[in-house]
């Protein structure tokens, strides 16, 4: 840390409240914004070192407020600027509970100012603000509930009737994001429901980036309720109007579009695969065009912790049924080709050896067990004959396609 | 007021008789704790609890017998059908929670009581739900989180898991509002022991017993739609990862494939825990009935091999899900298939013994 002289260090300071001052009498949100902008200028990757400077100016001076009182123009701020400077000065000291506890004070004044504030100019501000808590709660985990309670709070302030609305949708992003830091995904269908019922008539006035962000969690969320359709409408929103020069966002939407597209009969190519580095779906592709269950289960292990981290595990393992649909069907074209009048009969045991070649041992009770669910789900078209131990299909589009809709969790038809 | 007048002033204001008390037999809510009255004398050493006598001191704290005469430091939360009564913390003191070699020898007690023969069962899981909720409380405000309490969390889930299977056993009119709060501090309980994991993964990686515990959740909650369990997918992602190779989750990861493929054969093959066996039978028949041959009658022998049920026991479980049987000539009994009056049976099912467990 660098120590500058006194009188360097009130002129710093002096110069940090004249800006704040004039950003906020000439309405100059760029500006403002960047005065508490902690994360980005405190990164290594900065070059304004501005708030670096006068973070070190005011461990050093240890007197702003005096400074903040001398001054009409600056005093008028003082309720805003103390808790700032506070919180300036235990972020630069790396301690930061109390920066998080200190930027929450300002955060509140600042919100309380910004409702008196007839238009919207300060909403670039309020979305740095918004972000800093969230990433200041995240480097202090202990504050993140704390954090989704205040952003809670600012979407309040903005939902509903005006031009400050269009704001609402960044900080629920925000909240998304701290809920599924904090594992509490289950507030997300409250900020969720005010975000519908607030926003209904004007989701496409936010800004795109917002919309993206916001149908990539709920479509996330979609997920992993297995609400399928649903997730697919989400995530490939998200897709289609995600900036194509943000690699890295479209591989986060792929990730779970790629397991809801294929538990909808939908296969992505190899090269998509291979653009945004998405191969560990590769085997679980190949196994749904073989037939191969034991490539499925063998793609399941190989990245079952990837898997599991990201939710998409079980949603992967139920394509388990559409891959037993591609044996049989393959069964069905090899009889075809040898017999064409037997090909519709398939005898159990010929689906047993199939399995056995595999490397699965099943005997026939489960094999009947297997091709039961297949007829009932309506991936096989025909019925059953327990007693010559024979599965009969249908003359007339036996193995049909998905087409767009998953196969049925039982529990919805039972 | 005469003597009269004045002798039943007195049983009124005794706590065992307040006007909100009701009589257990009616299967109304009442006080849990009245049903064992308190001795308030301090200096006695044991206290009689109803069918159950054992030294005062570890049930309840010195003051708790004067506290509870006092009305207005109840704090009464209505639970569902059921009210369940706590102290009001403002009256609770330091020398009131009991330290935890206390609470250790009194949960070993309580567990001791878990076989007891001599009364009904609901009784005796009644008593010791109530008073390991306090110890659970005490632990709680002592913010006691090591080893020890790790290891009286286990036991309480698994006193939890006996009364959920027990339960469905006892005939009372009260039992499903003591299975469904049963079930209801089952699932706190395990969220306690998780959090107490996770607070001691620093200095151990995983304890001994976690896999079995965090695998007994999956197990419980089956049903993801169920309004107590939060999303599977969102559950496994915060499971370590060492757990999730663990052969317990392994083996509770098969039974969920089983489960959520509608895989009745591996699934009953499996699991003997009602109520999903019975779910998943229903699943089998109405599959079997939907996708077989319709001249081709389903032999109840084989449909009871694949529901691992006795015959006898098949015949009258079609019957509740709303199909016919039907007998040949030579005797032999099987199930008409393509029957149009298939129901999910209303209400819970009878109790099928399974038929691997008599063999």
């Amino acid at each position: 840390m660098a120590y500058p002289s006194m009188g360097e260090a009130h002129r710093r300071t002096t110069d940090y409240l004249n800006k704040f001052s004039d950003a906020v009498s000439y309405q100059d949100v760029a500006s403002l914004a960047h005065l508490f902008s902690f994360s980005f200028s405190f990164s290594f990757s900065s070059n304004s070192p501005s708030l670096l400077s006068v973070a070190d100016a005011l461990n050093f001076f240890q007197d702003s407020n005096r400074l903040i009182k001398q001054s009409d123009k600056f005093s008028q701020f003082g309720e805003i600027l103390a808790p700032l400077f506070r919180s300036l000065q235990c972020y630069r000291l790396g301690n930061l509970v109390d920066a998080y506890h200190a930027f929450e004070k300002f955060a509140n004044v600042f919100i309380q100012e910004f409702r008196n504030w007839e238009s919207a100019w300060a909403l670039e501000a309020l979305y740095v603000i918004a972000y800093e808590i969230r990433v200041l709660a995240e480097r202090s985990p202990e504050k993140l509930k704390g954090a989704g309670s205040f952003l809670t709070k600012v979407f309040g302030v903005l939902a509903g009737k005006g031009q400050k609305r269009v704001g609402a949708l960044y900080v629920t992003c925000q909240l998304f994001k701290i809920y599924f830091k904090l594992g509490t995904v289950n507030l997300c269908r409250s900020v969720i429901r005010s975000i519908e019922t607030a926003c209904i008539f004007y989701f496409e006035e936010f800004p795109r980036r917002d919309k993206v962000t916001c149908m990539y969690y709920t479509g996330r969320l979609e997920v992993f309720n297995e609400n399928f359709p649903a997730a697919d409408h989400k995530l490939s929103y998200a897709l289609t109007h995600c900036n194509p020069l943000r690699e890295a966002n479209i591989r986060m939407i792929l990730k779970y579009l790629i397991p809801v597209k294929l538990s909808l009969g939908i296969l992505p190519k190899v090269w998509l695969l291979e653009k945004y580095s998405l191969l560990e779906y590769s085997n679980v592709i190949q196994a749904l065009k073989r037939g191969d269950l034991r490539l499925l289960r063998h793609a399941l292990q190989e990245h079952e912790d990837q898997f599991l981290r990201s939710g998409v595990y079980l949603v992967l393992e139920k394509l388990e049924l559409q891959v037993y649909q591609r044996l049989v069907k393959k069964i069905y074209f090899i009889q075809k080709q040898e017999d064409p009048s037997k090909a519709h009969q398939l005898k159990l045991e010929v689906i047993v050896k199939a399995l056995k070649w595999l490397e699965m041992e099943v005997d026939l009770d489960e094999v009947e067990c297997i091709m039961t669910i297949l007829i009932y789900e309506n991936l096989v078209k025909g019925y059953f004959a327990h007693k010559s131990k024979v599965v009969v299909l249908s003359k007339q589009d036996p193995f049909p396609e998905l087409n767009g809709k998953p196969v049925n969790s039982w529990r919805l038809t039972l | 007021m005469d003597e009269s007048g004045r002798r039943r002033q007195q049983r009124r204001n005794h706590p065992s008789s307040s006007s909100s008390s009701t009589s257990s037999s009616t299967g109304t809510p009442r006080f849990r704790s009245q049903k064992f009255s308190l001795n308030p004398d301090k200096t006695t050493q044991s206290s009689n609890f109803g069918p159950f006598s054992m030294p005062y001191h570890l049930f309840v704290p010195e003051h708790e017998g004067e506290m509870r005469q006092t009305l207005a430091s109840y704090i009464l939360v209505s639970l569902s059908s059921c009210l369940a009564l706590t102290i009001s913390l403002k009256y609770v003191q330091a020398s009131d929670v009991r330290p935890l070699s206390v609470l250790e020898d009194t949960l070993n007690y309580l567990l001791y009581l878990l076989d007891s023969s001599e009364h009904p069962f609901e009784v005796v899981h009644d008593f010791i739900f109530d008073r390991t909720r306090s110890i659970r409380q005490d632990l709680s405000m002592q913010n006691i989180v090591n080893d020890r309490a790790i290891h009286m969390y286990e036991k309480m889930v698994k006193f939890h898991v006996v009364s959920r299977h027990r339960l469905r056993n006892c005939g009372s009119s009260s039992i499903s509002s003591l299975q469904y709060l049963n079930m209801e501090q089952l699932t706190k309980t395990l969220a306690s022991l998780y959090i107490l994991y996770e607070a001691n993964h620093r200095s151990i990686s995983i304890y001994e017993n976690e896999a079995e515990f965090r695998s007994l959740y999956v197990l419980l909650h089956l049903d993801s739609k169920s309004q107590q369990a939060e999303s599977k997918s969102f559950w496994f992602c915060r499971v370590p990862s060492l757990i999730m190779k663990s052969k317990e989750m392994h083996f509770t990861g098969q039974v969920l494939r089983f489960y959520r493929m509608g895989n009745y054969r591996s699934f009953l093959c499996t699991v003997s825990d009602e109520p999903f066996v019975n779910e998943v039978r229903t699943l089998a028949v109405s599959y079997i009935n939907n996708c077989c041959y319709k001249l081709h009658p389903y032999p109840l022998e084989q449909l009871s091999k694949l529901l691992m049920m006795k015959e006898s026991d098949v015949e009258s479980f079609c019957h509740a899900c709303g199909l016919e049987t039907v007998t040949d000539d030579g005797g032999t009994k099987s199930l008409p298939t393509k029957q149009t009056t298939f129901s999910i049976p209303k209400g819970s099912f009878q109790s099928y013994s399974l038929l691997a467990l008599q063999q």
